[in-house]
């Protein structure tokens, strides 16, 4: 179990709990229920690079305590 | 790890855990942090690293699974030729076709050319002598067809048979393919015809060059007759036939039916020998009518003759006045005018008048001249005639006055109406007389000049008068003393017309005259009754105010009363304004007039006006360019001088 962390440098900062061998829109479930907004509008970014949604964390080398950019689309 | 929570949220793993179930998900392998280290790198591992050595293991196991199959194909593969090598060896014994060939490619594997063709010639030899044991086989194994044999001798025997050709040229060929030749069905030319096809192209190329060789050039410098000399009328086409006769032997024959053909193709004869009658010649040129040319006249010889049209009026109106010496008043001297004529009349006999023609031409100028005169007129040319004219009938009335007799023209009725004037007004002052009497001399108006030399007549007399005696011709100088100045104004012309009877008003004018000065009556007592009214209201108010009525009153109360005295004035104002348009005629004059300026009649108006207006349309192209055209002249005219 990993713990990631998003952050959405508006105010909102989330830390989740998942797999790492969760894929990216599992995740991005996760994070939604936590947030309380639409799964599908999240998108999730480092730097200039957007994670795929069907890509699990342990390919993206997302490993525990790192931190996500969080965007809507 | 999951130190530092600061601002973040964060769920408990419970919490996470139940999220997850109800999406779907594996709840999270939780551990201890120390273990979870490991675990992780483990899950990292397998979940990267370790799947791709498994893939490779797979790749690994698939590759040699795909090569023991294909090992096995081979293998199998092997088997079954071998099988059927031997199945065909069982079957098939001797040489086949493939051993002889190989056999023969080793043989010829040496490319010698010298070997190989003692190895050809060895072969024939050997076909040759051994002819009967290998071929059969030979022939067996490879089953050909055998070639198809016509049978030698036929039942039908070919005795009658006709061929369309020389017995030497059959005769010539090694091998001749004889083919029926083509004809009518209905056709009975004897039976068959058998022709070889070569023979009868190399006979059709001979007879069409031996008629190449016949026909001559074309021989320009001969006469057309004999170009139809060389013509020879086509031989009757006798065919060489051979006829195959007994046993197969070849006789020359000739066709019979020959005679009947060429008497089918003669047709119609014709001599060619006979000419045909020449066409007769026609000429290239048209046939023209050649006109007489007319003899031009010299550039100076025309202007001349313009300038002999010009002034022949004056010519001739001169003519007819002679030399008078009252004719020096007019602007230009009669004197002048005569030298001029008398040049151009020097000019005129100066040219050389040899023929007739163009003595008559010169009579006809002069006759059209004094035709012309008869109509055009120049300020200048009425004055004088006018004057010359008046001189003469006043000569002559000096020269009849004495006798007795009355006659009334223009001086005259000037004179009465002299008479009437002064009847009309005897009481102008002595003193105008005399300022006015030094002024009168000096007319210099471009009136219609009549009038200034009928007015310079009476002047002289009035004068000579004058001198004469002082009170009874003093009321005629009163009267033409009172006369106000020209250099007053056109209203002054006027008047000074008026008087004299000249200018008369028309009736209508009249009308006009009184209608107007009716309706600007009315309009002034109008005027006059509303401004008496607005007087009183005024007035009233006044003493309204002064009174102080007004005080006792409040505001409301002042308002009303204010109102209800301004209604009572209106309306006696309103009625008094009725009253007045009691005798109200007004002279109506509606007129239509359309963009170009031009006054429209009832018909126009609404043609242009409304009817066009209303439905849109206008006139077409040509109605409208004739209307415009039309406003075009009208404009011209008016800006045309009148006397021209």
């Amino acid at each position: 179990m990993i713990e990631v962390l998003c952050n959405d440098r508006l105010g909102k900062k989330v830390r989740v709990k998942c797999m790492p061998d969760d894929t990216i829109g599992d995740f991005k479930k996760l994070v939604a229920a936590q947030t309380g907004t639409d799964p599908r509008r999240i998108v999730l970014r480092k730097w200039h690079s957007t994670y795929k949604d069907n890509i699990t964390l342990a390919d993206y080398e997302i490993h525990d305590g790192m931190s996500l950019e969080l965007y809507y689309s | 790890m999951s130190a530092n929570a600061g601002a973040a949220d964060s769920m408990s793993i419970e919490e996470t855990n139940k999220l997850r179930i109800s999406l779907g998900l594996k709840p999270l392998d939780v551990s201890d942090t120390s273990e979870q280290s490991e675990p992780n790198q483990k899950v990292q591992s397998t979940s990267s690293l370790d799947q791709e050595a498994i893939a490779l293991q797979n790749w690994k196991e698939q590759e040699e699974k795909k090569r023991i199959e294909r090992e096995q194909n081979e293998i199998t593969s092997k088997i079954q030729t071998i099988r059927q090598k031997n199945d065909q060896r069982r079957r098939v014994k001797g040489r086949s076709l493939a051993d002889i060939l190989a056999a023969e490619e080793e043989e010829t594997s040496s490319e010698d050319t010298r070997s190989w063709v003692l190895k050809m010639r060895k072969k024939a030899l050997e076909k040759n002598t051994s002819e009967s044991a290998a071929p059969k086989q030979i022939q067996k194994s490879i089953n050909r067809k055998p070639a198809r044999e016509f049978p030698k001798e036929s039942a039908v025997s070919l005795e009658g048979i006709r061929i369309a050709h020389d017995f030497q040229k059959l005769n010539s060929e090694n091998e001749l393919t004889l083919t029926l030749r083509d004809s009518d069905v209905l056709e009975d030319n004897n039976g068959d015809l058998l022709e070889s096809n070569e023979i009868a192209q190399q006979e059709a190329l001979h007879k069409k060059l031996e008629e190449q060789k016949a026909s001559s050039g074309y021989k320009p410098y001969e006469d057309e007759g004999e170009i139809y000399n060389d013509f020879k009328p086509k031989k009757d086409s006798t065919e060489a036939v051979t006829v195959i006769g007994e046993n197969n032997a070849l006789v020359q024959g000739k066709d019979t039916t020959d005679e009947e053909k060429s008497t089918a193709k003669q047709g119609i004869r014709v001599s060619l020998s006979d000419t045909t009658p020449s066409t007769p010649e026609v000429s290239d040129y048209r046939d023209i009518k050649i006109k007489k040319s007319k003899k031009k006249r010299s550039r100076e010889d025309r202007r001349k003759r313009k300038i002999d049209d010009v002034e022949d009026n004056e010519f001739q109106s001169n003519a007819t006045t002679g030399d008078t010496p009252e004719a020096q008043n007019s602007t230009f001297t009669a004197q002048e005018k005569q030298d001029n004529i008398r040049r151009k009349i020097q000019g005129l006999n100066s040219q050389s008048i040899v023929e007739d023609d163009d003595l008559q031409e010169v009579l006809a100028l002069q006759r059209r001249a004094a035709q012309k005169k008869a109509r055009t007129l120049r300020p200048e040319q009425i004055a004088e005639h006018v004057q010359t004219q008046k001189n003469t009938e006043e000569e002559i009335n000096e020269d009849e006055s004495n006798s007795k007799g009355m006659i009334i023209n223009d001086t005259r009725s000037f004179v009465d109406s002299l008479q009437q004037v002064e009847n009309e007004e005897p009481f102008i002052s002595p003193d105008e007389k005399q300022g006015e009497e030094a002024h009168e001399n000096k007319y210099t108006i471009t009136v219609p000049t009549n009038i200034e030399l009928s007015n310079n007549v009476p002047e002289e007399e009035a004068a000579v008068v004058e001198d004469n005696g002082s009170q009874p011709p003093q009321k005629t100088a009163d009267v033409l003393e009172d006369e106000p100045l020209v250099s007053g104004g056109v209203g002054t012309v006027l008047s000074i017309l008026k008087n004299k009877g000249v200018v008369k008003v028309s009736a209508e004018a009249q009308e006009k005259m009184r209608r107007e000065e009716e309706y600007n009556k009315w309009f002034t007592k109008k005027q006059n009754a509303r401004r008496e009214l607005e007087e009183q209201r005024r007035h009233q108010k006044e003493q309204d105010r002064s009174s102080g009525k007004l005080n006792h009153m409040t505001q409301k109360e002042r308002e009303q009363y204010a109102k209800r005295e301004n209604e009572k004035w209106d309306r006696l104002i309103a009625k008094v304004e009725m009253e007045q348009f009691q005798d109200y005629k007004p002279e109506v004059n509606i007129r239509y007039v359309d963009e170009f300026g031009v006054e429209l009649g009832p018909k126009e108006a609404y043609k242009y006006l409304l009817s066009h207006q209303f439905h849109g349309k206008g006139s077409g192209k040509a109605k409208t360019e004739k209307r415009l055209r039309k406003i075009e002249d009208m404009k011209k005219q008016e800006r045309k001088p009148i006397f021209e």
